[in-house]
């Protein structure tokens, strides 16, 4: 034992990123959770899925567009998370990690069903689980919400998969440029030229639909 | 800074992807020009209906479903490795091992076979004799004389195509059992010219072996 703590003293010594997560308050309760799972801990496991469900699902959802697609990746990231856990080094940002993971599995459901983020919008308004999204209380502000996010479910689907990946880790997940670079794998400035692209296009998107809306 | 670079970077200045330098000659040029103001006004208001896309509200029977499918997925990564693990467990190796070697030993023989084969076949390096004939092929089982040429070449010679020369032994001069060249002081007689030319015209190797007294081993060395 005594072997084992400084040669994880040593470590932390060596990766200052690795202190840094031992200092913070919050990640030392996560660091906890993860050394657990790693461990086979599958109380541990479960209360990281718990943690990061919403957030995974959200995303995924933002990528594909589809109820049913976010299910799929959401499970597909977790299966992942719990494979590669092992490899998971303490000094990493586990966000950062995860989000990795959640752009791949995005990546590999779209690629196996390419026109899905469109027809899915379709689906979903003629199952009707749009509604079930939506707010019960307020049945006309449910609706309006659900054809609103319909909208502009569309409009990502618009999107070539790169820009799409890069409008919504810095728009709508709200990291900064450089993040969303070291994520994706590409430069900054390539993610700039993408989002602003993005952007742009989302906003002619928008005023054709406003315009159809009102002819 | 003019209307054209606004119009540019317009997305990039709302989010505040630019930077400090350039945002702040930008916001200048904004505060004074109303066309690139609406311009900034419009990309403004497109961002917050972008953000205002909530994700439908995933309730708790939905999380539920996620973290069952992803435990299923989970075990049925387990049970398949478990799976693989008594199936590699199930195959009878001992006919497999024995066979192993088996197969080794065939490959090796064959392998040799053609090796020898090969080497069997016809030799492509002419041998040409200053007698002013053409070159001949030196067969399987060259001569003596042809063997230590060969042996010659080999070594001294590397990655060049050579066409070799030899001068026939002088009067007196015989060759022995082995190959090696036999004079005597009676039937001394000058030394044996060998020439070796080479694939490049400019180099041709010559060297006198002298039979002097006795025999002179001149064939494979001992």
């Amino acid at each position: 034992m005594p072997g084992e703590l400084v040669a994880e003293i040593t470590r932390m010594i060596e990766e200052p990123g690795l202190a840094a997560t031992y200092r913070k308050g919050p990640d030392c309760a996560l660091w906890q959770l993860i050394e657990s799972a790693k461990l086979g801990d599958a109380a541990a496991f479960e209360e990281i899925m718990v943690r990061y469900q919403r957030r995974v699902v959200n995303t995924a959802w933002r990528m594909l567009g589809n109820r049913e697609d976010a299910r799929d990746a959401a499970q597909d990231v977790f299966l992942r998370v719990f494979k590669y856990l092992k490899s998971y080094r303490a000094s990493e940002d586990f966000d950062g990690w995860l989000y990795r993971i959640i752009v791949n599995v995005c990546r590999d459901i779209a690629r196996k069903r390419p026109p899905a983020a469109l027809a899915s919008y379709e689906t979903e308004r003629e199952s009707g689980d749009l509604d079930v999204i939506g707010d019960r209380g307020d049945i006309e502000e449910s609706a309006i919400q659900s054809e609103q996010r319909n909208m502009i479910v569309e409009a990502l689907a618009s999107l070539s998969t790169k820009e799409r990946e890069a409008l919504v880790l810095r728009d709508l997940e709200g990291l900064s440029t450089e993040e969303v670079a070291r994520l994706l794998g590409s430069s900054q400035t390539t993610v700039r030229s993408q989002i602003s692209s993005a952007r742009k296009k989302i906003k002619i998107f928008r005023d054709r639909l406003m315009k159809q809306r009102r002819g | 800074m003019d209307c054209k670079y606004i119009e540019n970077k317009v997305w990039l200045y709302v989010e505040g992807d630019l930077d400090h330098r350039k945002h702040e000659a930008a916001s200048q040029h904004i505060r004074c020009c109303q066309q690139c103001a609406g311009l900034v006004e419009e990309a403004r208001s497109s961002q917050e209906w972008l953000r205002s896309c909530k994700p439908g509200r995933f309730d708790e029977a939905f999380m539920d479903s996620v973290r069952r499918g992803a435990r299923q997925r989970i075990a049925e990564q387990k049970s398949s490795r478990l799976e693989f693990a008594a199936m590699f467990s199930r195959v009878n190796w001992k006919p497999l091992i024995i066979a192993c070697p088996v197969l080794l030993l065939i490959c090796w023989v064959g392998f040799h076979r053609v090796i020898r084969t090969r080497s069997n076949s016809p030799n492509s390096t002419p041998v040409a004799v200053n007698d002013g004939s053409a070159p001949k092929h030196v067969g399987n089982k060259p001569d003596r004389l042809t063997e230590n040429i060969v042996l010659v070449k080999d070594r001294s010679i590397k990655h060049h195509k050579r066409i070799l020369k030899r001068v026939e032994p002088a009067p007196g001069v015989s060759v022995g059992a082995r190959g090696e060249i036999l004079a005597s002081v009676e039937t001394y007689q000058p030394p044996m010219r060998i020439e070796i030319q080479t694939a490049d015209p400019n180099v041709r190797i010559i060297w006198f072996a002298s039979p002097g007294d006795g025999p002179v081993p001149f064939g494979p060395e001992k």
